[in-house]
């Protein structure tokens, strides 16, 4: 119950979406990233990566529990984009294995596993630098 | 009247006359400036510049064909409507107009290719804004292209490695799916190192650079000599694959 999602209450301008933890749903979860990511800046790069951190959360919840719901919260501020996945639900810790840090750690600048959620972090690094 | 549109006068009084070939040519061959020009305002970013100004071209050879000099109209304004005319009813024809939403594929080649050009022009990775502005599409339409990428590959994907839109396992997959017997005995250190070495020789390398050297999308495809996007889909095929064979040793594992 100590859920990333539940602690905070969602803030003003977040976007929340649910979506069954089926793998076709993780296009529309990224679809909403990139957009999201776009709006805070983000190079197609840095986009790219987000995709694939949430791509790669959502690969490990499927596997985990394959019917059930998946409650992806957004936070944009400046040029910084998080994402809190959480199994809806969830009963079970979610485990990040081997395979998983490593994909996360080279494609997000920060990322947390806490009760059911997994929370990303990606700061636009390269819209920064280039302005 | 401008001077030149005296001449223009005086050459379709000619060519009513004693219709010629040459005539008309030289008529066409006056206006041809118009005509790119009202081509090149319908026209974005150099897509279809080509075909546009042939449609341009045409509907200036009709302005010529239907042009009547005792109307009172100078023939300059009258090409320009019916060139106008011509590209218009290009634009409906072929279900292609500034608005009208294009083919994923399409915006995918589009934006893969402007993300290119700005890529090289400047040496990052451009952001959405800056390829919708280049392009003159939404920035929806650039996201749309975006995500097209792993739907539409392009270019040398190494077909031993399925993606989503794959319709099934390649004999090289099913070859490589079979668990390997040391791989349920190895340390989790080498677990990554495992997967590695089942991915193909570009794959593991691409990979490679973004795990252990944090090198970016932009850098990997200019390291590799391929494009942004091509390395994109590249990483996520291979980090599908290398999930999918990471559970399945789970499950045998289990």
């Amino acid at each position: 119950m100590s859920d990333l999602a539940q602690q905070a209450a969602p803030r003003a301008h977040d976007v929340e979406i649910e979506v069954p933890l089926q793998t076709e749903r993780a296009v529309t979860v990224r679809m909403v990233a990139a957009s999201l990511a776009a709006d805070a800046g983000f190079s197609v790069d840095e986009i790219d990566d987000l995709r694939l951190a949430i791509s790669e959360v959502f690969s490990v919840l499927v596997e985990a529990s394959p019917d059930g719901r998946a409650r992806v919260t957004f936070g944009v501020a400046g040029d910084e984009v998080t994402a809190t996945i959480t199994q809806v639900g969830g009963a079970e810790p979610i485990e990040i294995d081997d395979l998983g840090a490593t994909i996360l750690r080279a494609v997000v600048d920060e990322f947390t596993v806490e009760g059911s959620s997994v929370r990303l972090v990606k700061v636009a690094d390269e819209a920064k630098s280039s302005n | 009247m401008a001077d030149s549109d005296l001449e223009d006068l005086e050459l379709f009084r000619t060519f009513i006359e004693r219709p010629s070939r040459r005539v008309r040519n030289q008529l066409v061959e006056r206006h041809m400036g118009l005509a790119a020009h009202i081509a090149k305002r319908f026209g974005r970013s150099g897509l279809h510049d080509e075909d546009l100004r042939q449609v341009a071209m045409l509907g200036l050879v009709k302005a010529v064909d239907r042009f009547d000099p005792e109307h009172g109209a100078a023939f300059s304004s009258f090409a320009g409507l019916t060139i106008e005319g011509e590209l218009k009813r290009h634009f409906r024809d072929t279900s292609w107009t500034v608005k009208v939403p294009r083919s994923a594929k399409e915006l995918h080649l589009l934006v893969r290719n402007a993300s290119d050009e700005l890529a090289s022009r400047t040496a990052t990775a451009p952001t959405v804004d800056q390829l919708a502005e280049h392009l003159g599409i939404d920035r929806d339409d650039v996201l749309r292209g975006l995500a097209a990428s792993a739907a539409y590959s392009v270019g040398t994907l190494d077909a031993g490695l399925g993606g989503d839109d794959d319709a099934g396992p390649t004999d090289r997959q099913a070859a490589l799916g079979d668990v390997d017997p040391l791989f349920e005995h190895t340390e989790n250190v080498t677990i990554i190192d495992e997967l590695l070495d089942r991915l193909p020789d570009r794959e593991r390398q691409i990979v490679r650079l973004r795990f252990f050297e944090q090198k970016t999308q932009s850098d990997i495809a200019e390291e590799m000599d391929m494009s942004q996007m091509h390395v994109s889909r590249l990483l996520r095929r291979s980090f599908e694959q290398m999930r999918t064979w990471m559970n399945d040793g789970d499950d045998d594992a289990a």
